[in-house]
């Protein structure tokens, strides 16, 4: 009888084509996408004209880039508003409209471009995120150096295609193809990667070496949150974490699980996610159907990505909610058989709130922008470190976030946790105008060096230098001075505003095993609800910061200043709308209870006393 | 001579010492539930599954007896009062406050027709017709909002409501004390009990000063 092999043919046809689709599926996308030629502004080949490559004309060919210009949020998000004060305190560029190139040169690496960067030369980069290889250095330093221009080109350096020679850029014609286009296999087209994310959003780390991550303002999410997205385990990693040998958890589960961002913060029309906003959707549908070709949403892909309910400006959003929650992926209830009322536990709470049970990454506490360090910078301090921020010695101690309360659109007021960073900030005439950065620059240095009358006022030991620690306006004779310099300036009715702002914290999360699972971390008098939070090492001009508006959440605790000058914050559950069990109680029924208690076992020892003594004066007098 | 009356069926005896050792565990559970962070005895989540089965058994037993009292007109235990009840009551009392410690006589004489005195019939009625029934009630309300939020939940304030639970819970504490201790001023310190585990109650006294009303049936008294 002949031997049979391990596969008949048919299946190892199968085997072979599933194998070859595998295979080809990360390039999938790529392959799909015709060769690109690069035009510059005036739609010129690049290789012709020599000039800057400009995406907005390179694209504009199949995806209609001025669609994509007015729909996304990565383009407008900074022209908004709210958005004009970058960093927590700092003050906003629309103090300083003749400072935008300045402000841009400063923190256009966080920018996409286009929108009113456009307009300043900053042209609406592509291929930062939908291409492999990105060199993102490359062009911040482009920003940086204000050849906004350039910025786009310069990204492209990552493959190769062009380099800088004697201070300035030339194509790489060997790169091209013959007709004088880059095929889309080489430019690696396609989704944004969580890679690329993370270049400007936080850091994100998929490599093998260990991880590393300090924080930087141009990181938003890891310096305002401590967030990290890796698979890379805790313990693996380069980092200080304080106990990080008995941490095995990766930085984020569903980095570990190969999650990337676009899976959940797809674009809005895409029609393999597509979802209407939960108050958009209809009544009596778990879905709609109903969503537009492929061929619509590659013509005309809607770059309003998919959210949540961001801390700032989910208000006046329409898409927020539209991004997929944990619920949409995970069936709650049969994994958490453990956990008492779990209906009622998700109908109160996120996910977050015990998925992320400790942050193991510094993150911005303070943002002080009434003093300025030596490189113009606010003084800062960070939650989770006692030293240097940015020294890889500084002991890293995983820190509780901030559990509070905000409304969730169509889900209520829910419990979730939260980074609480605090800014102070110099305002003057009667709307409380930020003063501007530069004018902080002029009140604060006379040329490179601190203003003499700055240095008397604040250098405490006396050796005419000002230390980091000396760097704080913690006495009104301090504050004087600097409100004097500013005076100075013409500036008027000089004030110091204080604002807390809860940034949500939705990245690096826990696996299960991690999560908090012990009951008395809520329910309990020592539960996280009541736990004290510091605000800030200290009150600059004495002023306490209040809650920015338009945070959807809410404090209902209380406030305290320690004898150290220490600003704290402590949760009242009572004051809440959530009931939790154990940790809400009134305190008159319980000290009524416990009391009234203790009055009727005195009442009752009394009584039982009298009458033992009565049974022996009567037992004396019947022998008598 | 030894009077020996059978005061207690065995149903009431086992309904009596249920609901005792049902309320005890409940105070408990509750209690730990309340402040987990001063008692643990079954752990947060053995409270909430304990408490909930408790409060479950307690309303079965309670509709059983209710049961039990309606069909053999032993409800009337709690409902039947003498003409000169708030007399009986103030003779009681007074009785408590020091007739007890001068070694009178205890004003009134159980017997199977009336086996509370007006004070515990007044306390007995308020503990089952209004407390009972308010922690059972609020409750199920908790034990509701907690399965069905969405629903349920938003029909009430679950802080109003486990408050009201709370203070129920205080309430009874303070009754088991009192009850407790009431059980020792028999004519032994433990013959009240005795009766409940036995169901028989001894007495050596002489006749009773406040004679029972007539029975309205055979007479289940034993004389020897």
């Amino acid at each position: 009888m002949a031997r049979r092999g391990a596969f008949s043919a048919p299946g190892a046809i199968i085997l072979l084509t599933l194998l070859l689709l595998l295979a080809a599926m990360p390039t999938a996308a790529a392959a799909l996408h015709p060769d690109v030629e690069l035009l510059d502004a005036d739609g010129n080949n690049v290789l012709d004209s020599g000039g800057p490559v400009s995406p907005m004309q390179t694209c504009n060919g199949c995806h209609d880039t001025d669609f994509i210009a007015a729909h996304s949020d990565h383009i407008q998000a900074l022209d908004r508003p709210q958005h004009a004060r970058l960093a927590p305190g700092q003050p906003s560029y629309a103090a300083d409209p003749a400072g935008y190139v300045r402000w841009l040169k400063a923190y256009g690496t966080m920018h996409v471009g286009g929108g009113d960067a456009a307009k300043a030369g900053l042209d609406l980069d592509c291929f930062l995120c939908h291409t492999v290889r990105p060199d993102v250095e490359a062009r911040n330093r482009e920003i940086t150096d204000g050849r906004f221009r350039w910025a786009a080109t310069a990204t492209l350096s990552g493959l190769g295609v062009v380099e800088k020679t004697g201070g300035s850029w030339q194509w790489k014609r060997a790169s091209f193809n013959e007709d004088a286009a880059l095929s889309a296999d080489f430019l690696g087209i396609g989704a944004p990667t969580s890679t690329a994310c993370g270049a400007c959003h936080g850091t994100v780390d998929f490599s093998r070496a260990p991880l590393t991550s300090f924080p930087d303002p141009s990181n938003w999410n890891t310096y305002l949150r401590g967030e990290i997205y890796s698979p890379q385990r805790l313990a693996d990693s380069g980092m200080n974490i304080q106990g990080k040998d008995h941490l095995g958890r990766p930085f984020d589960v569903h980095a570990e699980r190969m999650v990337s961002c676009s899976n959940c913060h797809h674009a809005q029309n895409d029609p393999a996610s597509f979802r209407s906003a939960q108050e958009r959707r209809l009544g009596r549908l778990h879905t709609d159907v109903r969503r537009p070709s492929i061929g619509d949403f590659l013509e005309t892909p809607d770059h309003r990505l998919a959210r949540g309910w961001t801390s700032f400006g989910a208000a006046d959003d329409p898409f927020a909610g539209s991004m997929r929650r944990c619920e949409d992926c995970h069936e709650v209830e049969s994994s958490h058989t453990w956990l008492p009322y779990p209906k009622l536990h998700m109908a109160a709470m996120d996910c977050e709130s015990c998925h992320i049970p400790r942050v193991t990454a510094p993150a911005l506490q303070e943002a002080d922008w009434t003093v300025l360090t030596p490189e113009r910078q606010p003084r800062r301090v960070f939650r989770g470190v006692d030293g240097p921020a940015d020294s890889p010695a500084t002991l890293i101690t995983p820190w509780r976030p901030l559990l509070l309360e905000r409304f969730e659109g169509g889900r209520g007021e829910r419990i979730s946790p939260f980074s609480l960073v605090t800014s102070w900030r110099w305002v003057s005439g009667p709307k409380g105008e930020d003063v501007s950065q530069e004018e902080l620059n002029q009140a604060w240095f006379e040329g490179d060096d601190y203003a003499p009358s700055i240095v008397a006022a604040l250098d405490a030991n006396q050796d005419h230098q000002l230390s980091p620690d000396e760097l704080v306006l913690d006495t009104p004779t301090k504050v004087d001075v600097v409100r004097k310099r500013l005076e100075g300036l013409g500036l008027k009715d000089l004030r110091i505003v204080g604002e807390m702002e809860p940034y949500g914290l939705h990245h690096g999360v826990a696996p299960g095993s991690y999560a908090q699972s012990d009951c008395q971390a809520c329910h309990g008098r020592g539960s996280q609800f009541r736990r004290a939070t510091q605000v800030a090492s200290v009150l600059p001009g004495g002023v306490e910061p209040a809650l920015a508006a338009g945070s959807g959440s809410h404090m209902d605790g209380h406030f305290w200043k320690d004898q150290d000058g220490r600003y704290w914050y402590q949760g009242e559950i009572q004051q809440s709308s959530v009931y939790v069990l154990g940790a809400s109680y009134d305190p008159i029924i319980d000290f009524l209870g416990k009391w009234l208690i203790v009055l009727t076992l005195l009442v009752v020892a009394f009584h039982a006393l009298l009458r033992f003594l009565g049974a022996r004066r009567n037992q004396r007098e019947v022998q008598s | 001579m030894i009077r020996r009356i059978y005061l207690y069926s065995t149903y009431e005896r086992v309904w009596h010492w249920s609901q005792a050792l049902g309320i005890l565990l409940l105070l408990l559970s509750g209690y730990e539930l309340h402040r987990p962070d001063q008692l643990h005895i079954f752990g947060m989540q053995g409270a909430a599954w304990l408490h909930n089965l408790l409060g479950l058994l307690l309303i079965i037993n309670a509709i059983f007896s209710l049961f039990y009292h309606v069909a053999t007109g032993e409800i009337r235990q709690y409902l039947r009062q003498p003409d000169d009840v708030f007399t009986l009551a103030i003779q009681q009392a007074r009785y408590y406050a020091y007739g007890i410690f001068r070694g009178d006589p205890h004003p009134f004489d159980r017997s199977p027709q009336r086996k509370l005195n007006p004070i515990q019939q007044a306390t007995y009625v308020v503990i089952l017709n209004v407390l009972l029934p308010l922690q059972v009630i609020t409750g199920s309300m908790i034990w509701g909002a907690a399965r069905y939020p969405d629903s349920v939940g938003r029909l009430w304030s679950l802080r109003l409501v486990s408050l009201i639970h709370t203070a129920g819970a205080w309430a009874f504490a303070l009754f088991v004390i009192v009850h407790v201790y009431m059980t020792t001023t028999g004519h032994h310190p433990f013959s009240n009990i005795k009766a409940m585990i036995t169901g028989y109650e001894e007495d050596e006294r002489p006749e009773p000063t406040i004679q029972p009303q007539a029975p309205p049936e055979a007479s289940q008294q034993e004389v020897r």
